[in-house]
């Protein structure tokens, strides 16, 4: 701070020669109100935005975080007025600008040497707040703090015993913040009793601890420290530790390595590499695999697997009655080849994307505010699925896609430009708050960029960088100053200093010269359409007021007059007692079109009418272009600063974008460079970020795929926490075969589609999932009680959108189509969400995606709210679940429809009940029943028509509602509910 | 015959040891050895458990006052407004909206002292102006953000950013309940609407969904799908559930071990339960006419806010641990114009159902164990927005409590004279639910959930340096 007076009083020094008269303006008498008015609601007491303070001269000679605001003689030089000038603040939000007469007088002010009454000396309250820190608490830090926060080498660099010294805080930061003392890292600490520590004698008291706060609360001191500038300083070692050769130990940190797939004894189990390294680790505790799944078992498993939904029947029967042994492997084919495999596999990227259709706070039940065009990247995702599209070129397009074309200048988007600006979607999908004009404040606009990194950091790299926001990682070696190197990377288009609002961050399907010549085009049909709208309401505005007085008649007289003032007024200049007028009595004054055209001669009525369908064909000739959702870099990278404890409010030093270091070779300065192959007019930085990520070598980008894909077959990744491999993540149960399987990922082009084969074939894959009463199993129970090495093959519970779609599937009434905007969803007075009209039985990857708020039936069974990313769902099991089954109206009328299907293709054997059971298991679960079960289904069938013919149903109908409550209960059944 | 060899209690016990695994066994061999042996590290269920320490309070009800009520207009006089009407502020105020103006704006209305406490509430709230004995004050609230939803956040999950878990959903996770045939913590909302914030005022955040809040409905069925979407013949229900069970008890015989299935069997048997439970909460055929008059359940305006309030009375008599109640839909306490004539609206409508609510549990000697909570997201400013109306202000706000142990007749914290700001003994939004917390015997240091690498607590104290609010209490602060 005194860095920056010195050079403020320097500047005053050479550039007061300016004569000063007694129209010189003086900051209290001609300044603060210009600034009390238009500025303190951001820069004054409680939130300095961005530390800059203009209430006092003092304070606004002082600047901001970002250097000083003014400058002394030299009004160009100074950013206050700069800003004021150039009409960027208030910002265009607030909706009102500073009066010309105004900014001249700030320019003055600050010509003729930013004079103040204060000058440079200290007010009253300044000198009394001072003198109590020296008298009342001083003394107190003077015995119970100072022998460690103190002397040449003070704890954790915070010196107590100086108001200065107190001021500049500590190696975190500062520890004292003037007006909050509940803010206040030194109350905090006093508080929470964790200083004094506990064998250094009793905590203060409450007294002592009152007196300090009152201190602080009181305020009026801070102003008036001479300390050193919280910033512009070497990063501390807190901040930066460096990441030392035992950091990089952890096996995550360092590159995967492929070892030879061990050798087994149980050779014939080995189908794929994956089965060697799982049959060896289980060898290695006297275990084996499972003995194989039922074929109906395993093409369940793989429909589910793939598709999320299960085979028809004639599906079923063509794969059961196909004995050829390579049956298996052209089902796997066929199911991967198929759209439906990416609605499946899309839907969790999406998860991980953190997709939703909507922007801002999305707070309403009933009505969302769509982020136009959104969708566009949910279909993208769901193409480069279908695709087969490498892995490393799917981040790539997600994280930089718009940096690999020169899409600025082109005359017409080529299909890959589009995909790929779309693919930044991923990077749109965090909560961004600052559509609201109130909430676009630089602490909010960092909460998007932190969300974005929560949200890169875990899908991506399969770490929590988050902690690392507010102080380096506890558990994993990630530096303070890593997490903003990592931050400033997506500055330039996140930029804090120079944010784009949601509403105006959009791109068009069309390029921009394209845009351009559309809006040329739309402008010109417009100024026709005008010029026709005019010439109607010269025609029909006779006839419009002939109606119009002939209407006014019928309103009550006392006030017809004023209704018809009121009416003709201007929208925006009514009085309130006019609006209520118009709302009153406007419908009964309204002059419809046809009955100008009645009142109308027949001539002008004939010019009429044709004026109105030219009107309809010019408004056809406007083009209309797609937004989407993109995201693109601005002119430059702006300063970044690392953020003391997180908080836009104290930042510290600069940093310059960069990775993690402790995923770059020892002695690298793992900073970043622009990517040279950064095409058009863009920073590179985001590119240098995926091929940084993409590159061969990475640790974690293959790993953390992979684990993934694994994940989804098996319940669990190979390690479990799949948004965690840091050191508080759980072990890699099959540490080798994670590696192999990155390396072989990398080394076959990043492609999925081979890896789900690879695993499918496995015998890991095709064992079966029950437990069973023999030893073998006895023994694993004991060695592997939570079958982390696969000795059988996991029991899961269908997820919420396989659930659904798998209903409606069974229904006969699933619609797989692909693409579109999102189906809209209705929510209802009850508070239920639910899909109604054309696209209700669409796949449910293609319902609006909202934070929070599903369908309904979804969020039963666990679809996440959408916070930045979800890497995995916890299955729960609660009783809204059971009555959804039970209960909703969806599962009821699909259990009516597959009846009724049912029914009918065994129209000519009403009768046969076990053919219906028979049927039934075959439609919904995809097998034949047991001879139990079908026995408990026929007396089903038959209590219920017994039921139903009791409460006077036809027979028909008594044979189709037993027929239905049978499907009804098959679907909610644990047997439809989980895969094994 | 469809019967498992072991008796279900055994298997599943069975199940608990051999899921868990050795390590976890000896973990809780020692953990028997601590006082608070009961607590199972992170619980997924809602079975009732014990907390740190013993409690004073078993349940919350909690009246979400939505939109920011004004404190010097309801519960914190300032004369001083009326004495420089129309002046400026003299250091002027943090504003929120356009079309502020910086001079002060007296209260429109009357205020007068009550009860032995002698506080001061003005004539909007002529119910609870009679049970002020009965409340305890905090005059010195302070919250950190201006805008309606990040207040919300704030007040529910002590940060002002969505995601995280509100504080109904911490308590059932921490305690669980004690009626398993109904949920843990439920919803009463106004069936016209959402109020601002909609289910973010009772998301799980990052708990597992168990633990969210559930809307009952106030009318037809309390709870989704309750009832069956088509109306079924007697007995048909009842005996479809029965084959059900059935062949659901046959696949668990195919697959044995499997913990899930069972608890997945449990639920439809509680479901069903549930459907009895949750339709006779909803009866009030046994309420004594003069309780349905206390709570005026009839009165065309008061009557929706007083029949939540009532039917938060017995969802707590019936077990449920917490109970959150909202106002009309939209922010109706928030009066950026028109204060003098808005604000009596949504008085009128809460104020009686609120009063009642106090009384009668204080009545049925229930009070002791149920903490009543009557919050806003943050206060309004004492200077004049438009030309009637004010402003958002995170500096101060006025909330009570009523029972669990808060002191009754309290009057805590001040304002500065003209009600812009806290001044002494200043409660955070993070202390509030740490003292709430306390009452209910949680350390809400000890409550955790491990998220994203760390272990959460509702409080997330090294940040917000949430403290137990002893002035508070009537009884002491336990050392935890």
């Amino acid at each position: 701070m005194s860095g920056r007076l010195l050079s403020g009083f320097a500047s005053a020094l050479v550039a007061i020669a300016v004569p000063i008269d007694d129209r010189t303006p003086i900051f209290e008498r001609d300044v603060q109100p210009i600034l009390s008015t238009y500025c303190l609601t951001c820069h004054g007491k409680s939130s300095p935005e961005l530390g800059v303070d203009l209430r006092t001269a003092r304070s606004v000679l002082r600047g901001g975080f970002n250097g000083p605001v003014v400058k002394r003689g030299s009004p160009d030089e100074s950013r206050l007025y700069q800003k004021l000038a150039q009409g960027k603040m208030p910002p265009p939000a607030f909706k009102s600008t500073v009066p010309d007469e105004d900014v001249k007088t700030i320019r003055l002010w600050i010509e003729s040497g930013a004079r103040s009454e204060e000058g440079d000396s200290i007010p009253e309250k300044a000198r009394i707040q001072i003198a109590r820190f020296e008298n009342e608490i001083r003394p107190l830090f003077e015995q119970r703090c100072v022998a460690c926060h103190g002397g040449s080498v003070p704890q954790s660099g915070l010196d107590l015993r100086t108001l200065a010294s107190t001021m500049r805080g500590g190696q975190h930061g500062p520890v004292v913040l003037e007006g909050f003392s509940e803010k206040s890292i030194l109350v905090r600490q006093l508080v929470s009793g964790a200083m004094p520590p506990p064998d250094m004698g009793e905590p203060l008291s409450e007294n002592q601890i009152h007196l300090i706060r009152e201190w602080i609360d009181e305020g009026h001191f801070a102003d008036y420290v001479e300390s050193a500038s919280p910033f512009d300083r070497a990063f501390t070692i807190a901040e930066a530790p460096p990441v030392t050769q035992q950091d990089r130990q952890h096996w995550a940190f360092q590159r995967p390595v492929s070892v030879q797939p061990p050798k087994v004894r149980s050779r014939r189990l080995i189908r794929t590499p994956i089965d060697s390294f799982v049959v060896s680790a289980l060898e290695g505790k006297g275990l084996s695999l499972s003995a194989p799944a039922s074929r109906p078992t395993l093409l369940r498993r793989a429909y589910l697997g793939l598709w999320g939904m299960p085979p028809t029947p004639d599906e079923a029967a063509d794969f059961l009655s196909d004995s050829d042994p390579g049956a298996y492997e052209r089902l796997i084919d066929r199911l991967l080849e198929s759209h439906r495999y990416g609605q499946r596999w899309g839907r969790f990227w999406l998860d991980a994307a953190g997709y939703v259709d909507t922007k801002g706070k999305d707070f309403q039940a009933d009505s969302p505010t769509l982020a136009p065009g959104m969708w566009n990247y949910r279909d993208y995702v769901i193409e480069s699925f279908n695709k087969d599209k490498p892995w490393d070129r799917f981040l790539t397009e997600q994280l930089a896609g718009d940096e690999i074309h020169d899409w600025r200048n082109a005359q017409q988007y080529t299909p890959e430009m589009l995909d790929s600006l779309v693919a930044t979607g991923y990077l749109r999908t965090v909560l961004d708050a600052t559509d609201e004009d109130i909430s676009d404040r630089p602490v909010d606009r960092y909460d998007t960029l932190f969300a974005l990194i929560d949200k890169v950091s875990r899908s991506t790299l399969g770490l929590t960088l988050t902690c690392a926001r507010c102080h380096s990682h506890k558990f994993d070696p990630i530096p303070q100053r890593d997490y903003y190197r990592f931050l400033a990377l997506l500055s330039a288009a996140y930029n804090p200093s120079d944010w784009i609002q949601p509403k105006k961050r959009v791109l068009y399907t069309v390029s921009n010269a394209e845009k351009e010549r559309i809006d040329l085009h739309n402008d010109s049909v417009d100024a026709e359409i005008e010029r026709l709208t005019a010439e109607q309401d010269e025609i029909s505005r006779p006839y419009r007021d002939t109606v119009f007085e002939h209407k006014l008649g019928n309103v009550p007289a006392v006030v017809r007059e004023d209704v018809a003032d009121a009416i003709k007024a201007d929208t925006k200049e009514r009085t309130e007692i006019q609006k209520y007028l118009v709302v009153k009595f406007g419908s009964m004054v309204e002059v419809s079109d046809a009955e100008i055209l009645s009142e109308a001669s027949d001539e002008d009525r004939k010019e009429l009418e044709s004026l109105r369908d030219d009107i309809k064909t010019w408004k056809g000739y406007r083009n209309e272009p797609q937004q989407i959702q993109a995201l693109w870099d601005g002119a430059a990278l702006p300063t970044i600063r690392l953020l003391q404890r997180g908080s836009v409010e104290s930042p510290g030093p600069v940093v310059k974008p960069g990775f993690l270091s402790v995923l770059c070779q020892p002695g690298d300065s793992c900073l970043a460079t622009p990517s040279p192959n950064r095409v058009g007019d863009t920073t590179g930085y985001r590119l240098a970020l995926a091929e940084w990520l993409t590159s061969p070598q990475h640790p974690l980008a293959a790993r953390v795929i992979v684990n993934r894909a694994w994940q989804h077959h098996f319940g669990a990744g190979i390690v479990k926490t799949a948004d965690n491999f840091g050191l508080n993540g759980s072990e890699p149960s099959h540490p080798e075969l994670l590696d192999w399987l990155a390396v072989d990922f990398v080394q076959h082009g990043w492609k999925l589609k081979r890896l789900h084969k690879m695993i499918m074939l496995s015998s890991v894959y095709k064992q079966s999932s029950r437990r069973i009463d023999n030893p073998a199993h006895e023994r694993a129970s004991i060695e592997d009680p939570s079958n982390r090495l696969l000795w059988r093959m996991p029991l899961q519970r269908l997820d919420a959108e396989a659930l659904r779609d798998s209903i409606l599937a069974v229904g006969g009434q699933l619609d797989t189509s692909l693409d579109g905007p999102p189906v809209e969803l209705e929510a209802r007075k009850d508070g239920l969400q639910i899909a109604v009209g054309d696209g209700s039985h669409r796949r449910s990857i293609y319902l609006m995606a909202r934070r929070t708020w599903p369908l309904t039936f979804l969020g039963t069974f666990d679809f996440p709210n959408i916070d930045t990313t979800c890497i995995r769902r916890v299955p729960s099991s609660t009783p809204l679940q059971s009555l959804a089954l039970m209960n909703s109206a969806f599962v009821f009328e699909n259990a009516a429809s597959a009846a009724q299907s049912l029914l009918d293709s065994l129209a000519s054997q009403p009768q046969d009940t076990a053919e219906l059971v028979r049927s039934a298991y075959w439609l919904v679960l995809s097998r034949e029943p047991s001879m139990e079960e079908s026995g408990l289904a026929q007396d089903h069938l038959k209590t219920q028509r017994d039921l139903y013919t009791r409460a006077n149903a036809s027979e028909t109908e008594a044979l189709s509602k037993s027929t239905e409550n049978l499907v009804h209960m098959l679907m909610s059944s644990n047997a439809f509910l989980y895969v094994d | 015959m469809t019967q498992s060899t072991l008796p279900r209690i055994a298997r599943r016990e069975l199940l608990t040891l051999s899921s868990l695994g050795l390590g976890r066994i000896a973990l809780s061999h020692l953990f028997a050895q601590d006082s608070s042996a009961s607590r199972v590290p992170f619980p997924t269920d809602l079975k009732a458990r014990k907390g740190h320490f013993p409690g004073r309070a078993k349940a919350v009800i909690q009246l979400v006052q939505n939109g920011g009520p004004s404190q010097m207009d309801l519960f914190d006089p300032k004369p001083m407004l009326a004495r420089y009407a129309g002046q400026p502020h003299p250091d002027g105020v943090e504003i929120h909206q356009p079309g502020n103006k910086n001079t002060l704006l007296p209260s429109p209305f009357e205020f007068r002292k009550h009860g032995e406490c002698g506080m001061d509430v003005s004539e909007v709230l002529p119910h609870q102006a009679k049970i002020v004995d009965k409340l305890c004050f905090v005059r010195s609230m302070h919250t950190e953000h201006n805008n309606h939803l990040e207040g919300l956040n704030m007040l529910l999950t002590c940060k002002i950013f969505p995601g995280r878990p509100v504080m109904g959903s911490w308590i059932s996770y921490a305690l669980g309940t004690v009626n398993q045939n109904l949920p843990a913590y439920v919803v009463l909302r106004d069936p016209e609407g959402y109020t601002v914030g909609g289910k973010q005022l009772w998301a799980n955040g990052f708990l597992p969904a168990l633990y969210q809040g559930v809307e009952f409905g106030m009318n037809g069925s309390p709870v989704h799908h309750l009832r069956p979407a088509e109306q079924l013949p007697p007995k048909v229900q009842k005996e479809a559930l029965d084959f059900l069970g059935r062949i659901n008890n046959l696949h668990s015989m195919d697959h044995p071990g499997e913990s899930e299935l069972e608890s997945r069997i449990e639920n439809f048997e509680l479901a069903a339960r549930m459907q009895v439970a949750a339709m006779d909460v909803l009866d009030l055929e046994n309420e004594s006419p003069a309780t349905k008059q206390l709570y005026a359940v009839d009165d065309p305006v008061r009557g929706p806010y007083g029949m939540r309030c009532l039917m938060a009375r017995r969802l707590i008599e019936a077990g449920v641990r917490f109970v959150q109640v909202t106002t009309s839909p939209g922010q109706p306490w928030d009066h950026h114009n028109k204060l003098k004539e808005g604000m009596p609206r949504i008085a009128t409508q809460t104020d009686q159902g609120a009063a009642a609510l106090v009384t009668d549990l204080d009545k049925r000697g229930m009070l002791d164990e149920t903490i009543v909570m009557w919050a806003g997201e943050f206060g309004r400013l004492p200077t004049t927005q438009g030309s009637n109306g004010r402003d958002h202000n995170r500096n101060a706000f006025t909330i009570w409590f009523a029972g669990g142990g808060f002191r009754p007749g309290l009057i805590y914290g001040r304002t500065d004279d003209f009600g812009y700001k806290s001044v002494a003994d200043r409660v955070s939004v993070p202390d509030m639910i740490a003292t709430v917390m306390h009452q209910l015997g949680l350390d809400h240091r000890r409550t955790n959930f491990p998220h994203a690498g760390r272990l959460e607590t509702p409080t997330d104290v090294t940040v917000t340096g949430a403290r137990v609010v002893g002035g508070l209490l009537s009884n002491e602060i336990r050392a935890t």
